[in-house]
């Protein structure tokens, strides 16, 4: 039980909201989700851009996103973190590919930042005492193969490209990487 | 693929990770709608890939909240108006809702109808005659049947005076022959009750003849049917016995005795008859 009530407070339970809310959509509602999700989706668009100026600009632009599309969401597909982060992640990508057309950078189309996600990776707040140790253990080739995936949008032959190593490898290290982090997280409960 | 497959496969990490080609995608999605075990295993990697992205959270400056919701407030003009007031309007659109669905199935319906209906007009020269045939034999079942009704009302009546009940044997002709004869000496009504006879060519019929003194007189035909009990034939005043041919159909004037198929007589003791008779 202990444990139990340990484990809402830490993680939270699965967001879920009602019909009526969807409806509705006001202040109370996007508060909630904001409260829940701005700072992750935040992390994740300041690693992937590297810049807090523009990560707050598209935060934004996210969430305006989030809000307009919120009744194309579909539970049956998956938890609505994903779905949103999909949402941060293509606006991330959108934004860095419309820029570098403007530079002309053409060989260079995928952003290099996401290697450099070590000094965007902010100490944890109070509630998420532990994870950096967590982070930590995390095998460092795994996580990298997840966070190109993840973050960046990669495919399995970009990211084997990427990281010079084979196709067959990039698959199993994203298991790797996945399945540490489930073990983790359950010794941790 | 089995969902054990797909789950061994890494197809659940690559479909978060947004992995998958639109086939697989496709594929693994129908799949899930069946799997419970798939689901529960989307949910782990979901939970896990989401405490990962929580671990690079970065908390984002305090007056972006307000910001952002300036923005939204700002873009959602573009949105559907939704209502302000929260109460009132939600009641009226959950009727709403309501009467869009009856109007859909109304609409549904009236579709579905015209449907039926055009296929059954496109039948309807063929249905028509059918139809018109079903008709008239349900018209000459009612018919028939209000006719025996009547007829064992009549009966009854009889039955319900003094009637003389004439058991008819059969002859050699036909020896499991039976019938009553149901008299209402009073009024002269004469019934054929619960013939047992053996049927009759389409060209015959079964006559009935009261004898005085051993004379007939034609007391009508009947044609025997499974579903009569009861037969009205001709009044008759005068009889001290009964008998029954088979003749060409409508009767004959005199009976064909070589066709004799039932005979019964009158108890004797019944004095009052030829007194009546007599009359």
């Amino acid at each position: 039980m202990l444990r139990f009530v340990r484990r809402r407070k830490k993680y939270g339970e699965p967001f879920t909201f009602t019909r009526e809310q969807l409806q509705q959509r006001d202040k109370k509602f996007f508060d909630e989700l904001y409260d829940r999700y701005a700072a992750t989706l935040h992390g994740v668009l300041c690693t992937i851009l590297h810049d807090t100026e523009v990560a707050k600009d598209l935060l934004q632009e996210t969430f305006i996103k989030i809000w307009q599309h919120l009744d194309t969401y579909n539970p049956e597909r998956g938890t609505i973190f994903t779905w949103m982060l999909n949402i941060a992640r293509n606006t991330a990508i959108d934004h860095l590919r419309s820029r570098q057309y403007q530079q002309h950078q053409k060989t260079n189309e995928l952003p290099d930042y996401v290697y450099e996600h070590e000094q965007w990776s902010v100490a944890p707040e109070v509630d998420h005492i532990g994870v950096r140790e967590l982070l930590d253990k995390l095998d460092c080739d795994c996580r990298r193969v997840l966070e190109l995936a993840y973050y960046a949008g990669y495919t399995h032959a970009e990211i084997a490209e990427e990281l010079g190593i084979p196709l067959g490898t990039v698959k199993t290290r994203i298991r790797a990487a996945i399945a540490q982090l489930r073990h983790m997280l359950r010794n941790e409960l | 693929m089995t969902v054990r497959e797909m789950i061994e496969s890494g197809m659940v990490e690559d479909y978060v990770l947004g992995l998958l080609d639109a086939q697989h995608r496709e594929q693994f999605e129908k799949a899930l709608r069946h799997s419970p075990e798939l689901r529960a295993e989307l949910a782990r990697v979901e939970n896990a890939l989401e405490r990962f992205a929580q671990l690079h959270a970065v908390e984002p400056p305090a007056e972006l909240r307000e910001q952002i919701w300036e923005a939204i407030a700002q873009s959602s003009v573009s949105l559907p108006k939704r209502p302000q007031a929260p109460t009132a309007p939600v009641v009226s659109q959950r009727w709403l809702r309501i009467i869009g669905a009856l109007a859909v199935a109304e609409l549904v319906l009236v579709i579905a109808g015209g449907i039926w209906l055009e296929r059954l007009s496109a039948r309807s020269t063929q249905q028509a005659s059918e139809l018109e045939q079903l008709r008239e034999r349900y018209a000459e079942a009612v018919g028939s049947l209000q006719m025996q009704l009547s007829n064992v009302r009549d009966f009854a009546l009889v039955m319900w005076g003094k009637a003389v009940v004439v058991p008819l044997k059969g002859t050699a002709k036909q020896p499991s022959a039976r019938a009553s004869v149901c008299w209402d000496t009073a009024s002269g009504k004469l019934f054929i009750a619960l013939p047992v006879v053996a049927p009759l060519a389409a060209h015959q019929d079964y006559q009935l003849w009261a004898l005085v003194n051993g004379k007939p007189i034609d007391a009508g035909v009947f044609s025997p049917d499974t579903l009569r009990l009861v037969y009205p034939m001709k009044t008759i005043n005068t009889a001290d016995a009964f008998a029954v041919t088979i003749e060409p159909r409508g009767g004959s004037l005199s009976p064909t005795l070589s066709n004799l198929v039932l005979v019964g007589k009158l108890p004797p003791a019944k004095p009052s008859l030829t007194e009546r008779g007599t009359r």
